[in-house]
């Protein structure tokens, strides 16, 4: 059983044919996560023991003839944002390093109840802030297409674990691109969902006007798999939205209505790597080939997404991330010794705690917010914000879903972009979709240079089953998603 | 928008964040760039645009609050000793 190719469906599959355990299974999982982890720095933390036992006892309910649903078994990784009983959660941050959650996120508690087993907490930038998976307080991520250049982030370990199979599928978060950057950057199928169709009870907050959980697959139905398992509305989050959840799997499959498709001019912008665009645009022939009809489309204000998202985001990190103060939990300078004041608590225990995006976005974000400056910049994001949907909504009165490229480039090197506001312009494809709360999937289009390129598929709020069937379709015409990265050159 | 300099100083102390000399000194000099790049957004006219409030519309399922007429001398008493006004707890209001 080829690990790196191993598809969720498939290993549950071999699992009801009684060819292989869940706890053989796991422990395969678990050796060569011990293998290629020191490389990739995928994972942060790897749950051995439980993972074991959770194998074990879906192995005895399915010798016992139990029902058991498709992820019953199978290994998945979770991105260490989102909280897990027991085990420590760090959000990629000194600030929580020590941090052991008393309870589980809803999306994990759901994915035990469908017999998932967690594996392990992955590899982000701290508190999901970041575009490359560099601003880990535990080291950056690396790529396993290229490992001397970055997965994308923030989620960048869930990304690279899956593709190097480390994990059969994981868990991620997308506040501004942290699914789709990384999905595109790793080749793998990346879903960002409606913004209140999967509870965010347990995940660590950044944006909260923006934050989504979604999920990673090296296929589009095992994308569908894992989101069907985490969607719906949950009493333990207010912003979980009462939405019934359909059957994505089946309608990955199943739905082949003929679809008017538009295609957004504004994101094949000056600058864009011209090799990525014509793949893009090869994938739009196919996609056109497959009986769709597609049309240009402006969205009017997509330029001013970026700087809007750049401003309604740090505002929004500078208030959640005031809950760090030193007093109640996370890194304090209380237990080093003497302090003067009560502000050098709050002062030394932030200064020590935060790595230096997520100090320059509390800084970015109190100015923004601050008496005199409120109504210009955040105020303006928020009207800027209104006219960013208004874009969607009359996009969406002409066609069922959008087209653009994921990432205007390729993965870029380690180390390579040092200047914030170029890495804040990773996400230009990408943040308008969170600032309109629409789901979006990144699915592989093919490659440039040998490094994997993304098509990003745009649909109305609570049109996830469209974007699958035409993901899917897209996918059975290509050969993309069995396209594997080569292990042997992850040193 | 970026007529007036960016205070690093006073930021950080809205911020309760305390950085050292060579940290405030690259994120003002990081600041001017990313300040002038949010400026695309002074152009764009929003005078009939309200902000927005919540992606997709959504509203609070909870009720409004309904305000329980008390007579305030009843409830807040002065202690003729210390002087100093007393009010039962919000756990006596809510079962009287």
């Amino acid at each position: 059983m080829d690990l790196l190719k191993l598809t969720i469906s498939q290993a549950s599959q071999a699992m009801c044919d009684g060819e292989v355990s869940s706890e053989e299974l796991t422990e395969a999982y678990l050796d060569r996560i011990n293998q290629f982890n020191p490389s990739l720095n995928a994972y942060i933390s790897v749950e051995s023991q439980s993972a074991i036992k959770q194998a074990k006892s879906i192995d005895t309910d399915r010798k016992a003839g139990k029902s058991l649903s498709a992820l019953a078994g199978i290994p998945i990784a979770i991105k260490d944002i989102i909280v897990t009983k027991d085990s420590k959660t760090t959000a990629g941050s000194k600030m929580l390093e020590n941090y052991q959650p008393s309870y589980d996120a809803t999306v994990i508690t759901k994915l035990k109840k469908a017999g998932a087993v967690i594996i392990g907490k992955t590899n982000c930038d701290e508190f999901g802030l970041g575009s490359s998976g560099e601003n880990s307080a535990y080291g950056a991520t690396r790529n396993p297409w290229d490992t001397s250049r970055v997965p994308g982030g923030s989620s960048s370990g869930s990304a690279a674990a899956v593709a190097a199979g480390l994990a059969l599928g994981s868990l991620g978060t997308d506040t501004g691109s942290s699914v789709r950057l990384p999905a595109a950057f790793t080749s793998l199928v990346g879903v960002k969902p409606t913004y209140g169709r999967v509870s965010r009870r347990g995940l660590i907050a950044s944006t909260s006007s923006a934050d989504t959980i979604g999920v990673f697959g090296k296929t589009v139905l095992d994308a569908a798999l894992l989101l069907q398992v985490i969607a719906g509305a949950d009493s333990g989050d207010a912003t979980s939205i009462e939405e019934p959840v359909p059957d994505y799997p089946g309608a990955s499959k199943k739905n082949r209505r003929k679809l008017k498709i538009g295609v957004v001019k504004e994101y094949f912008q000056k600058g864009m790597n011209s090799d990525v665009a014509k793949t893009v645009e090869n994938a739009i022939q196919t996609i056109r080939g497959l009986g769709h009809e597609v049309v240009e489309i402006s969205l009017p204000h997509a330029e001013a997404a970026l700087p809007t998202y750049y401003l309604i985001n740090p505002s929004e990190v500078s208030s959640n991330l005031a809950r760090y103060d030193g007093i109640r939990y996370g890194h304090s300078v209380l237990k080093q010794g003497e302090v003067n004041s009560l502000s050098e608590v709050f002062e030394r225990s932030r200064d020590e705690g935060f790595g230096p995006e997520s100090k320059r976005r509390i800084m970015l974000g109190t100015f923004a917010l601050s008496r005199g400056y409120a109504d210009k910049y955040y105020l303006q994001a928020q009207r800027v914000r209104t006219l960013l949907i208004q874009d969607f909504s009359n996009a969406f009165s002409r066609v069922d879903l959008l087209l653009t490229p994921t990432s205007p480039n390729v993965a870029f090197h380690i180390n390579e972009v040092q200047d914030p506001l170029l890495m804040y312009l990773s996400d230009i494809n990408l943040c308008a979709v969170n600032l309109a709360g629409l789901p979006a999937v990144s699915i592989p289009c093919g490659f440039v240079d040998s490094l994997p390129v993304g098509l990003q598929i745009i649909g109305q709020p609570f049109s996830e089953s469209d974007i699958f069937s035409l993901a899917y379709q897209y996918e059975q015409e290509t050969d993309w998603t069995e396209q594997y990265p080569d292990m042997t050159a992850v040193k | 928008m970026t007529d007036q300099k960016f205070n690093i100083e006073k930021i950080s102390q809205l911020a309760r964040l305390g950085l050292t000399k060579q940290e405030s000194k690259e994120l003002e000099a990081e600041f001017g760039d990313i300040l002038k790049y949010m400026d695309k957004l002074k152009k764009i006219d929003t005078d009939s645009t309200p902000p927005t409030d919540h992606v997709l519309g959504s509203e609070n399922i909870t009720r409004s609050d309904q305000v329980a007429s008390q007579d305030s001398k009843l409830i807040i008493k002065q202690n003729k000793q210390t002087k100093n006004y007393q009010i039962p707890s919000v756990r006596t209001l809510w079962t009287s």
